[in-house]
This record gives C-alpha cells, structure tokens and sequence, in this order.
C-alpha cells in the first residue's frame, strides 16, 4: 500500500512536469509549415544486411546502392540475389544492378546457399577489399581462389542473426520490418504479436523467396512457419491498426548525418557502381560502417515481449511508456518520425526548449521509479496476456478438441502456382475453336492496296462439282498472259484429269476443317439445282456443269 | 485469370489458363470481302459461315476466309500487312475488332490482365508502332482487361530462360520480323528489331524455287503457302547442308540470323555491356515457327561466334513449344501483374 501510494505521487509529480512542455509542445514546436514539409521516401531492409530495418532516405532517385549503403552493407552471408518487393509483387536483382527505387520498396537480401564460399573470405583486413569482385561488390559466387573453397565463410550475420526478420506491409502508412526468435516464428504468433484477430485481419499474402506467392486465410495457414525475408501483405482496409504495438521507428537517413570519416563514400560513388566503397561485410572496420544516431540503431525489434491480446492496452501501454519515451503507436496517423528539424523549425524560443527538457527529466525520472515499483506485477502480467494471446489465437483448436475431433495440421504452403507451372511450361495446351459472331454490322468501304501481298488467288474459271482436296501440284492454269519461263517449269498436273477442271492443293492451314469447303460448294449446288428446277423442269437434275453455279457466284474479286 | 494475346501477322492467338491446361484459341489474320447477293448470303448462312455484313458486300474474317476466298473469287487479305495496322482502312480494323473479341473471352471478374505481345520494331517509325499498340490496347480493354504490354523477346526470356534466372537473350523468330530483348533478372536491358522473318524465308524460297501464284491481272506472286510448310519439312540440317536445295535454304535462313547476330552485337556493346558483362556466358532462347528447322541452333550458335560481341555468349537453345513459347511468356507476365495487383493492399 506504501509503496503503490508512492508510485502514484512520483506518477502524479512526473505528469505535473510534463504537462506544461506537453502543452507548450503542441502549441509551439509543431507548426503547421513543418507538417507540410516533403517527407523521405520509406524504404525497408532486411534478411543479409549489417543494419536491417526501415530507413527514411531523402527524396529524390534513391538507388538499391544506397539503400544498402545506409543499412550498413552486405553482410558476407549474403548471397547474389536481391528480393525487391514492390506493390505487392516481387523481382530480383543483383547488387551490382543500379536499380531505382520506388517509395515503399522493401528489400530482402537472401542468405547465400550452403556450399557458396565468398571469394576472398576468411583472409587479412584487407580482404575485405577482396571479398568483393571486380566490381567493388561482394559476390556470391562459388570460389575457384586458393584456400577459400574449404574455408568456412567468415561469421558474420547482421544484428538480429538469430531471429526471423519478417517485412510487414500494410498495417501502416509504411513498410515496417520486425523480428521474431526462430522458435516462435509462426504465423499465428506473429499475427498474435501484431494483435490482429481472425475477423479483422481476414486475409494475408506471404511473399517468399522464389515465386512461391499464395494468400493464405488465416483459417488454414495459422501454422505456417515463417523463414526470413518472407513478407507478409495485409488488406489495409481489413487490418486491425487500433492496438497495434510499438513498432520500430525508421531510421532517417541523410547525407549529412554521414560522419566525417565517411566523406569517401560520394554521391559520385554510388552513381557508379564499379568504384562504391560502401558496401563491404559485417566484420569489416566498424569506422567504415555507416553510423546511425544511437536512439535509432535498433530499429529491428524483437516484438515477442509485448505480447499482449486486444483487450489490455492500457497495461501495455504503461508498459512501454516506462520501457521506452516512444509513444504508443494506436493509429495510422501517429506514426510519424519525430526529427530533428522538426524542433529546429518550431522552437524559436530558448524558453520553450528548457521546459520541454523539464518537463522530461521529470517524466522520466517519474516513469523510472513507477517502472522499478511495477516491474514483479508487470512481469506476472506480461505471462498473462502471452498465454491470453496463445488462446485466443487458438480458438478453432480448442473447439475442435472439444468435439473430439482430430486437429488437422497445417503443413509449409508448397504449392506450385500457375506461375511456376507455367515458367516449367508443365500445362498441356488444348485448342479452343473460335467463334465469330454472324451478322455483324461493319461500316465503311475497304481499301484496295496494289502494294498488299495477296495470300492467294485463284484464276477465273468455273467451278465443278464439289471437289475432293488432294495432295497434288497446282496445277498451270491458262490465262490470257502467257506464263514465264520461271512458271512453265511448274510440273504440270496429272493426265487423268480431265479439262477444264482444276486440282486444288489442300491448303496447310485447313488440315483441322477439310469439310467447310465441301460444304459451301454442296450447299451451292444445292441452290443451283433448285434454281435450275425453277427455271428449265427440262434440265433439272441434269447439268451439273460448271457454268451454272458460276452465275450465282457474280462480281468475283472487287 | 490472366490472358495473353499475341497479334502477328499470320495468327492472332489468345492463350489463357483453364484447370490443368491453358486453351488456346487461333485464329488466321486474314480477310476476305465478296459481294452481298442473296445467293451467296444463303449460301454462307446454309454452310453455317459467319460472316460480317458490310455496306454492299460481305466480309469473312479469320479462317473461313482464306479457305472460301477462292470459291468466292475473292482476295484474302492480310489483317496486318507486314506487322503494320493499315491506318486509313475502318474495315480493316472492324474485323480486327471482330477477330480480337472472339479470341479473348469476357472477363470473370473486374482487375484481370491480358499481356499483349508486342512484335513489331519501333525503332524505325515508333509512331506506327504507338499506334498499334493503343489500338490493340483499346480492344482488350473493351472486353475488360486490363493490357499489359511485353515485347516478344522478353517474353522468349520469360519462357524459356527461367533456369537462367531470366537473364539471357530471348530471340522471337516471326512470320514479319525478328525481335530480339536482352534481360537481366527478368529486367529488359535492351532490344532490337529485325525486319526479316518467316515470311521472308518463304518468299525467297518460293521465288527461287519458282512456286508462283497468278494475281488478278495476271501477274505472279511467290506462293508463300506452299513455301511456308516445305520450309520445315526438310531433312537436311542448315547448319551442315549437303545438297544444293540445303544450300539454298541454310543460305536463306543465314540471311536472316547473319543481320540479327549483327544488329544483337552492336545492342550488346550500347546498351548491354555494362550490366551483363559480369555475368555468366548469356544463353540464347529462340522461339517462332521458322525455328523448327533441324539445325537452326547451331547455325546461330556457329554466327554468333564468329561475331566479335561484347558480351560473351553461351549456349544457344531452342524452347520445345517453340510455337507457343511468346504466349507462354506473355501469359507468365500477366500473371505476374495479377498476382501483384491482387496482393497489392487496396489504398
């Protein structure tokens, strides 16, 4: 009872100082001119970097070169290929490409395959020059040098090597990269962790190495063991962003906050990729690292302790004001990065600032000694909204225990997609007849083209009786224009057929219909006949001769 | 479901996914235009032809009419002369309207992409080319796709050079023309455009084989009709040609690979060098009806090395559905985009 008394005076003390640089803030150092300012561009990076996270670069072209730049470089892990996902979608690039970046774009650079050795690893503090090839990049290509195929590839793995780093995209204005401990990382832990529930987040995608891309129901794939760099897309209008945890501020990231013992790495440098000296591995000098402002270095978070379930957020929120001065991020629009200009541009006056730092002092000196009096409640706390989180993820589970019926496991989504049926080209292909509408209205008259190549023509002749297509020359039809000497060596057709008729050439092309001329000369000779009936009973049934049906046939070519 | 539809100047072809297999629907890029008779209208009504109705004359359109021009004594006529839309004939385009509608079946659901093949170099008059594309572009969106477009050697690229990891050259042997694209990891790079193709080969072999066609007003034309399957039904290698018909055909094909390994050295060393000259030895994927000769692999692959290029050269591969390999690749990056814009989180 003392000692909660106590933590409520140091509460109630530590909100008595704060408030008045809280007031002064919102009246003062966010100006409405600073809140219309261009924003960076948000990029994310993860999987085989020395510093993954999201980085807020300034605008402008930002290049793959400089976002590898600012996130500290490949690590020696990392292999040849880089993942961009891009609305929603995903593509490859090496790191030697100069690829232009899109706001949003978020990388994943894979881990090289077991096997590949980095040429050059393992040697002196120079060869970190020559873990990189020609290019001045570091490769991932199987080694052919001296003692480097049985060499180990040195140990160096970006900062969270032992978590599952994860993109998410989706649930906020921008991309957001986290990290979950290999044994938790789940599908249903993370959605748990992120406090999406089945019915607001309805339906993910995962984006995964290789072009394995499903949307998954939560319903089916709660199981699903996530690897890192898989990305995972949620319908922002279905994502629940009410009680979203705190999750990891972008490091912002400019040319001038480069320090002066980076001032080789030039815009000029990274314009060209050959002579880039900013990318090396994570075990080179740490003086060559690009440094970041020690309040942003992690901005890969292990997310798993705030587990927490829907309906405690003001425990949680207690929580993470005494852990960490970043607020609470509830809604979309809250999560902004605070900068340092952002003061500059408000704060003119020097009265302002030195109650603001009051105000904080006490805050925090407040929030330390309320975290130090808290701590054994919030830890038995914590342990209940984690089992709380498990349970009401697990919802189905419990019912299909009580039915007694058998849990079906979820196994890891192999399916092959009609992507990648069609890249192994593995689906038969069935032909489809086309049908042409009848009857059509077509306007305008058609253009006669002296240039145009005819397909075919036939000459001027009569047409006999329905004919049957053989496999025969054309045969040397006489015109009045004598032929060449080129078209007199055309062979000549068969003796047998008799004059003044013709053997057509069975057209390539009409091997899948032989029937539809036959048809169209029957159908003509049908209403020659019945004309012919009409007209002369004499010569009904009589002359099929050709002369008839070419009446019926009038004008020929146009 | 995705769609892609390629219009050459021979086909026009609509491939798209059903169950288990892609259905794939074809249709000739030919026309035909006979006078409005009652005899004839009863006629094609009777035989069950369809047919358009003009002013004063009927048009068949696809395959029904080439196979009944003759009978009508009507000129078949190409849809697309030579790869190009004939710019001030409305019947053309109507029945190119007509044909493109039948291909491509109504859309299920609204967002579905349709990937249209682009043949056909710009490079010489990229206004003719623009012009086809918004044309062809406004038909698929009509039946309510939403067009995508790829150049036919990208699509070869995307078909063919996946173990690759779709970076290589893909080579589009047509019936007008020769496309070539260089890409590196599914990225275009570069790309080039030959005017030589298929219906060259078969022109050229008709005409010195003398297989003529009288015209009207009784001139001769080479009769690319019978030139065009003999051309494949030889048995002879054109790499390695014994006698003087072999000759004369590995000549003509050496006619057309000789400026495209040309043409694909001087793109190499503009545009190319810089990305791929780390990369591997690229390999070649060719694709088109022209390439089912026995030997054409090695023909180019003997071209290409004796052409200095700036980018090494690999191997040279033919892809085993060499008629259907652009579709394929057109129907691979429209699914690709519906893929992305069905993931992509609704703004």
């Amino acid at each position: 009872m003392r000692c909660r008394f106590l933590a409520n005076w140091i509460l109630a003390a530590s909100l008595i100082g704060l408030a008045p640089g809280m007031l002064l803030a919102q009246f003062e150092v966010l100006p409405v001119a600073n809140e219309s300012a261009p924003r960076g561009q948000f990029f994310g990076v993860l999987g085989q970097v020395a510093r993954p996270g999201v980085y807020e670069l300034p605008g402008g072209r930002q290049t793959l070169n400089d976002l590898i730049e600012a996130a500290g470089g490949l690590t020696t892990a990392a292999s040849s290929n880089l993942r961009i996902v891009r609305s929603g979608g995903q593509t490859f690039f090496q790191p030697r490409v100069r690829v232009e970046l899109h706001s949003g774009d978020l990388i994943v650079c894979e881990r090289r395959r077991a096997g590949m050795v980095m040429a050059g690893s393992g040697s002196t503090a120079a060869s970190g020059r020559d873990a990189r090839d020609s290019t001045g990049y570091v490769t991932g290509r199987p080694s052919n040098g001296a003692g480097t195929a049985s060499e180990p590839a040195r140990s160096s793995e970006p900062e969270t090597a032992d978590a599952v780093q994860l993109g998410v995209i989706g649930l906020l204005d921008r991309l957001v990269v986290i990290a979950i401990p290999s044994e938790q990382a789940t599908l249903q832990n993370v959605l748990a962790t992120l406090r999406q529930s089945r019915e607001g987040a309805r339906q993910i995608s995962l984006l995964r190495d290789g072009s394995q891309h499903r949307a998954v129901p939560l319903t089916e794939a709660t199981q699903t063991v996530l690897t890192t760099g898989t990305v995972i897309v949620f319908d922002a209008k279905s994502a629940q962003v009410d009680f979203l945890p705190k999750l990891p501020q972008p490091v912002r990231w400019t040319a001038n906050e480069v320090p002066a013992a980076q001032a080789l790495i030039t815009t000029s440098d990274v314009a060209k990729p050959a002579t880039v000296e900013g990318m090396f591995p994570r075990t080179a000098p740490q003086s060559n690292e690009l440094t970041v402002p020690p309040d942003q270095t992690a901005t890969v978070m292990d997310v798993t302790e705030q587990f927490q379930t829907a309906d405690e957020p003001v425990a949680h929120a207690a929580a993470d004001e005494s852990s960490s001065p970043a607020p609470l991020v509830t809604t979309r629009e809250a999560v902004t990065t605070p900068t340092v200009d952002d003061a500059k541009a408000g704060g003119t006056s020097w009265v302002l600032p030195t109650l603001i730092v009051l105000g904080s002092v006490l805050a925090v000196a407040g929030l330390i000694g309320f975290e130090f009096l808290r701590r054994p409640a919030l830890k038995s706390q914590s342990a209940r909204a984690a089992a709380g989180a498990v349970a009401a993820a697990q919802p189905d589970r419990k019912a299909l225990e009580s039915r007694g019926e058998t849990i079906p496991s979820v196994p890891e989504p192999a399916i092959p997609t009609l992507l990648d049926e069609l890249i192994t080209n593995c689906l038969p292909i069935v032909i489809e007849p086309v049908v042409l509408p009848s009857g059509v209205r077509i306007h305008g008259r058609p253009i006669e083209r002296s240039d145009e190549f005819q397909l075919r023509f036939d000459a001027a002749h009569s047409i006999p009786q329905p004919h049957v297509c053989q496999a025969a020359t054309v045969g040397v039809l006489k015109t009045a224009v004598e032929p060449t000497a080129a078209v007199q060596n055309i062979p000549r057709r068969a003796a047998a057929t008799p004059p003044g008729q013709r053997i057509d050439t069975r057209h390539p092309r009409s091997m899948d219909e032989p029937k539809l001329l036959d048809r169209v000369l029957a159908e003509l000779d049908r209403s020659k006949r019945a004309s012919a009936a009409r007209s002369s009973p004499a010569i009904a049934g009589g002359r099929t001769g050709p002369s008839h049906i070419g009446r019926h046939l009038q004008g020929g070519v146009r | 479901m995705s769609e892609a539809l390629d219009c050459g100047t021979c086909w026009f072809r609509a491939l798209r996914p059903h169950g288990r297999h892609l259905v794939l629907r074809r249709g000739l890029a030919v026309f035909a235009t006979v006078p409005d008779t009652p005899a004839q209208r009863e006629v094609l009504e009777l035989a069950h032809v369809p047919f358009a109705i003009g002013d004063d004359y009927l048009a068949l359109i696809g395959d029904a009419s080439e196979k009944l021009a003759s009978v009508f004594k009507a000129t078949c006529r190409d849809l697309l002369p030579y790869g190009d839309l004939p710019a001030d004939d409305p019947v053309v385009r109507q029945a190119i309207a007509i044909l493109v509608e039948s291909l491509l079946p109504q859309v299920e659901s609204a967002g579905e992409v349709c990937c249209l093949i682009r043949c056909g170099g710009g490079e010489s008059n990229p206004g003719r080319l623009s012009r086809r594309t918004e044309f062809f572009s406004r038909l698929v969106r009509l039946r309510g796709y939403r067009p995508v477009e790829l150049s036919a050697g990208m699509a070869v690229v995307l078909a063919g050079l996946s173990d690759q990891g779709f970076t290589g050259i893909g080579m589009d042997l047509g019936a007008s023309g020769c496309d070539i694209a260089v890409a590196h990891r599914g990225v275009p790079v570069a790309s080039c455009w030959v005017p030589r193709g298929g219906r060259w080969i078969d022109e050229q072999l008709a005409r010195r084989q003398q297989w003529f066609q009288r015209e009207p007003n009784g001139g001769l034309r080479p009769d690319i009709v019978r030139a065009g399957p003999t051309k494949l039904s030889k048995q002879g290698s054109v790499n390695n040609p014994s006698g003087a018909n072999e000759n004369l055909f590995a000549g003509l094909y050496r006619g057309i690979l000789t400026p495209a390994v040309e043409q694909l050295g001087r793109m190499l060393s503009t545009c190319g060098e810089a990305t791929l000259r780390a990369c591997p030895p690229l390999t070649i994927a060719c694709s088109g009806g022209a390439t089912g000769v026995s030997g054409f692999a090695e023909l180019l692959q003997r071209l290409v090395r004796e052409m200095p290029l700036a980018v090494p050269i690999g191997s040279v591969r033919v892809a085993a559905d060499r008629e259907h390999a652009v579709l394929r690749g057109g129907l691979i990056h429209a699914e690709i985009e519906h893929v992305g814009q069905r993931s992509r989180p609704a703004a």
